[in-house]
């Protein structure tokens, strides 16, 4: 799962002081000066529709003026629209080589674009030309970290708070990765430190995510009083009532906590889009697609070296990748974009959506999906022979993974339906699963989830373990035991003490999987009768 | 506030009626005189009308328009893509052109009411339908949309005699019996409501709409069967929004029936959330409204509108679900006095205003002089004259009348102002229990309900200050305390002379079409306050109407 907070869009560092950026705009007509202003304050409002509009008027007078480029290409980021941004930016800097500013903007639309290496590369040249400028730095650690490259990320958010001590999503960025590294303690007090200041509010959600750490009684009168004060602003009532929700059980005060959680989940969810019963009829496409195993050229063992985690959020899907990584031949992966990739470009080469290709695939088609895939993913094995894949949508596409990679093994980890939905419910995710905001969208996701399974297990049965959370705790040895043998791994008592194991984590379970497994983490029963609307569209009643 | 019409804004029902011509005659040719390849078109056009598929509807359109673009028939599925796009009035017009060459063609009539129903005409749908009742008089389907269409524009005792046609042709037609049911219920022929629906649901356990109808008769417990059923509903997969919203506030009240006051509020919750969905709202925006009006009424206006002009109006409003309907069935049972229940008039007055000045309500109000305000009045009282036709004076409970008391002082003088207060609490809760017609937006989010009370009772504190004596409030709960105190207190006001029958309002014969339209037709209850049943759910509702205060609890 995505860490909270960490996906949001860059914003893009559109300049700093008025002076130095009218220095840009020198050699331009007054006319096309005013255009080019009235496009940078509209960047600066995120307005990319103003934006596009002043560089329309714009565009003939200064079209080829690298200013002119530099504010298209943000624009064509903020507009989801990155591949253009980096063409844009790439001739914009070819006018002005070494401009940090340019530099910096390239980065962030490579980042945006998933190429975090040449995005790192890009934003490490505009910190060795303007070494002061905090937002270099900041994007430098925001590449570095979708890179996987926590620790150097850590050091870039720590030079973009020695540039700029007041950067509140620097500050915060710097806890994240405290946080990752298991450092809980120092992670929670950086996010403490900032708690107050403009633009902080998602360090409360950071507190609340940290689910070892309880608020104290003046944070949570400080969220009481911020969630119902008229001032606040939507998103952050959101993010408010998130945490306060939090503070409320913490409390053992479900019946506030579960009005506060249902307000907040109402609001987000009419700020994203989810229609529950187009999703339900894709599922149904992939179950008719795949009644029949397509032939394959793949050999049968291509991909055992992959262990693909399939799971709802919130599941145990963190908890299972640090058992296994806690094996000397297992690297954790985590949620990897690879096989989502690799199918979205196939859909685009095809013209058509996944799974509607499929029937068409070539046995030589499969083959070149599960090698690029493996390709792809090749730095996952340096050091050790196996790793895992937990992306979230794989349990979507168990059958064009099997005939990819006939050899790789799927683990699917289950959880009781009421506490899966209800962990969801009381999480608010940076960005994706939007079917998380309705108990009742919920319970069909977690029904369409359930019936591909079921579907998946009576395909592929030898390659698909269902590892059901509530039995791993009640019998943690037996359980890994069996996980262990079923991914054809020696049994390795690590394993069992995988809360020692020095590995980062980037999902909201980071802070969970430092400590042993806890039997008490089942929370439907303390929100009772509450639960009767989720029970009831589950089925579970 | 009207009641949620959850079967009337379904589209127009049009079963069976693709080869009517009229009666006794046989099916006509719809392709007549189209060449093979035009009449190919023809039907992947009007296949892909029939699943809604309006990108490809078009696709195909240029080609068949080509070859026959005149034809009555291509004429009428270019007005079925229309429709789909939502140009209601583009397809109203080529159905006009469609028929007539083909007068006779009664399925064009039902697409014609139902364009014309969309595009807000109402009145020109309901004579559509009529035509082609009259050409297909074997049907139901023409009968059921000739009584939805009446019973939106509140013509009920019509709407009802039509539904009674409907189902006469078809005792099975479940909309049309759910309708009738809803237009009894206006009616005030509640237990006959009640056996309409329990039919219903007799043949079809499985309707979220009949249960929902029955739920709003408020009257009437459901029992523990009635929970299970309605559970059954409430967790089928894949129930289309609107009856999931219907299950959720039907069962929601099934459990409150049941005392199980938690899982009530949670299945509440995701019905007004699910509903909330699919209406707009911007809390913040309508407070500033009401800060603009609070600011332009600063000064009371200088009007030329003579001290007792309006004095035939009662003005009552509230928030909705405060007793408006309760007191507009109190003072109608006096013989003096109308119920007109809620009327646009007032609203579209002053809308038609900003539209002459160009400018909103009320950034115009310092403009408009002594003279213009006495007109606005006249126009008021000109437009209203039909409900003084039987008795000397007339209620108006819109809603929204409580933002318009500055205005209406300058316009009215002499009209009576009430205002209906109850427990804030109380008040947003009963909101929060109802799903009302589409256009209330701010009912269905606690901290909007919130938030809106909080605005309501900021702007009545300030026309109390400014018009001191002109504003009567009537408090629900003091109300149901004494009744008859608070009775007499509110005729005096009202210049009316003391009636017995004001007291035995719950007898008193006419059509009501709010959420309390049963509740109405009994005499007072105490026990509506119901908010200390839901414990500790409710502080955060408590402390948003605080505005943040802490230590609540």
């Amino acid at each position: 799962m995505s860490t909270p907070g960490t996906e949001l869009p860059a914003r893009p560092a559109a300049g700093d002081a008025p002076a130095q950026l009218d220095q840009r705009l020198s050699g331009l007509p007054a006319r096309a000066q005013r255009q080019l202003r009235e496009a940078r304050q509209a960047l600066e409002m995120r307005n990319a529709r103003q934006a596009d509009a002043a560089l329309e008027r714009a565009a003939e007078a200064a079209g080829a003026h690298p200013e002119y480029l530099r504010l298209f290409g943000i624009t064509r980021h903020l507009q989801g629209r990155p591949a253009e941004a980096v063409a844009a930016l790439r001739r914009a800097l070819d006018k002005v080589p070494g401009d940090a500013l340019t530099l910096t903007n390239l980065g962030t639309a490579l980042r945006a674009a998933g190429d975090f290496e040449a995005a790192v590369v890009a934003l490490r040249r505009a910190c060795d030309v303007a070494p002061d400028l905090a937002a270099g730095w900041y994007n430098l650690g925001r590449a570095l970290g979708s890179a996987g490259r926590t620790g150097e990320a850590h050091e870039a958010y720590e030079q973009a708070l020695r540039c700029d001590p007041t950067h509140v999503n620097a500050r915060i960025s710097y806890a994240d990765t405290l946080r990752i590294f298991g450092r809980i303690d120092e992670a929670t007090a950086a996010y403490r430190a900032v708690l107050g200041k403009p633009g902080a509010i998602q360090a409360w959600l950071r507190i609340a995510n940290m689910q070892t750490v309880k608020f104290t009684a003046a944070e949570t009168a400080e969220l009481e009083r911020l969630f119902v004060a008229p001032t606040t602003s939507e998103n952050d009532r959101v993010v408010v009532g998130f945490a306060l929700a939090k503070a409320f059980e913490d409390l053992g005060r479900h019946a506030e906590a579960f009005t506060v959680l249902s307000t907040a989940n109402a609001i987000k969810r009419r700020h994203v889009q989810w229609d529950a019963q187009q999703f339900s009829q894709r599922i149904d496409a992939i179950m008719k697609t795949f009644a029949r195993a397509p032939a394959t050229a793949s050999p049968p063992e291509l991909g055992r070296e992959v262990i693909f985690i399939v799971s709802l959020p919130r599941s145990g899907s963190t908890l299972t990748e640090q058992i296994l990584a806690s094996h000397p031949d297992v690297e954790g992966g985590n949620e990897l974009p690879d096989l989502g990739n690799v199918l979205d470009e196939e859909s685009k080469r095809t013209g058509l959506e996944f799974p509607d290709w499929v029937p068409q695939a070539t046995p030589e088609d499969w083959r070149r999906l599960g090698e690029s895939y493996l390709e792809r993913t090749a730095r996952f094995r340096r050091d050790r022979g196996r790793f895992t894949d937990k992306a979230l949508s794989n349990w979507r596409v168990v059958g064009a993974a099997m005939a990819m990679l006939p050899g790789a093994r799927f683990v699917n980890c289950r959880r009781d339906p009421v506490e899966t939905c209800l962990s969801c419910f009381r999480q608010v995710f940076t960005r994706g699963q939007a079917f998380t905001y309705d108990l009742q969208d919920l319970a069909a996701y977690w029904r369409d989830y359930d019936r591909l399974m079921r579907f998946w297990n009576a395909r592929y049965p030898h390659a698909v373990r269902d590892q059901v959370y509530e039995k791993l705790v009640e019998d943690p040895e037996g359980e890994v035991r069996a996980l262990l043998a079923f991914c054809g791994l020696e049994f390795d008592p690590a394993c069992l003490r995988f809360y020692e194991t020095p590995r980062n984590v980037r999902t909201i379970s980071a802070a969970q999987v430092r400590e042993p497994l806890r039997r008490d983490t089942a929370r439907a029963p303390l929100y009772r009768e509450l639960l009767t609307p989720l029970r009831l569209a589950l089925g579970v009643r | 506030m009207k009641e949620h019409a959850t079967a009337a804004s379904a589209a127009a029902d049009a079963d069976g009626m693709e080869s009517a011509r009229s009666a006794g005659q046989p099916p006509f040719d719809r392709a007549e005189g189209l060449s093979p390849s035009a009449r190919k078109l023809l039907a992947d056009v009007v296949e892909c009308a029939r699943l809604r598929r309006a990108d490809q509807a078009e696709q195909i359109l240029p080609a068949l328009m080509a070859l026959a673009p005149a034809h009555p028939e291509v004429l009428r599925v270019r007005a079925l893509v229309a429709h789909l796009r939502a140009r209601y009035h583009e397809a109203a017009s080529l159905l006009k052109r469609a028929l007539e060459e083909r007068p006779f063609d009664a399925l064009g009539w039902n697409n014609l009411g139902s364009a014309l129903a969309e595009a807000g005409d109402l009145e020109g749908a309901v004579v559509a339908f009529r035509k082609c009742a009259e050409l297909a008089p074997q049907r139901a389907a023409p009968w059921f949309n000739i009584g939805n269409a009446l019973d939106m524009i509140g013509r009920i005792d019509e709407a009802h005699d039509a539904l009674r046609e409907a189902l006469k042709r078809d005792p099975n037609h479940v909309s049309a019996r759910v309708t009738l049911a809803r237009v009894l219920q206006f009616m005030g022929r509640i237990a006959e409501s009640e056996t309409e629906y329990r039919r219903v649901l007799g043949a079809h356990p499985e309707s979220a709409l009949a249960w929902y109808g029955l739920s709003t008769l408020r009257t009437s417990r459901f029992s523990e069967d009635d929970v299970r059923a309605i559970e059954r509903v409430y967790g089928r997969p894949n129930l289309a929004s609107e009856e999931r919203i219907g299950a959720g506030f039907a069962l929601a009240k099934a459990l409150e029936d049941q005392h199980r006051y938690t899982e009530g509020f949670a299945v509440l919750t995701a019905a007004n959330s699910a509903k909330r969905r699919l209406l707009h709202w911007d809390a913040r925006l309508f407070s500033q409204y009401i800060d603009s009006i609070a600011g332009a009424f600063a000064q009371a206006p200088a009007s030329a509108a003579p001290p007792d002009h309006g004095r035939e109006v009662v003005f009552v409003f509230g928030l909705p679900r405060s007793g408006t309907t309760l007191v507009e069935q109190i003072l109608a049972a006096h013989p003096e006095v109308s119920g007109a229940n809620e009327l646009e008039d007032l609203n579209r007055i002053l809308a038609e205003e900003s539209r002459r000045r160009g400018s909103p309500f009320p950034a115009w109000v310092h403009q408009a002089d002594p003279s213009e305000w006495k007109r606005l009045g006249d126009l008021y009282l000109e437009r209203t004259a039909a409900w003084r036709k039987d008795r000397p004076i007339f209620t108006d409970k819109a809603l929204s009348n409580w933002g318009y008391v500055g205005a209406l002082r300058a316009m009215l003088p002499g009209a009576k102002l009430i205002n209906c207060r109850r427990d804030p609490v109380e008040n947003c809760l009963a909101c929060f229990r109802q799903s009302f017609a589409k256009e209330l937006g701010f009912t269905y989010d606690l901290a909007e309900i919130a938030s809106f009370w909080r605005d309501y009772d900021r702007l009545v504190k300030i026309w109390h200050q400014r018009y001191p004596g002109q504003v009567h409030d009537v408090v629900h709960e003091r109300l149901i305390a004494d009744p008859e105190g608070e009775i007499r207190a509110l005729l005096a006001f009202c210049g009316l002379p003391f009636d017995p029958s004001v007291l035995s309002f719950h007898e008193a014969e006419r059509n009501v079409r709010t959420a309390s339209a049963a509740q109405v037709r009994q005499p007072l209850r105490a026990d509506t306050a119901r908010a200390g049943r839901y414990g500790a759910l409710l502080d955060p509702l408590r402390a948003m109407l605080a505005q943040g205060a802490l230590g609540i609890r």
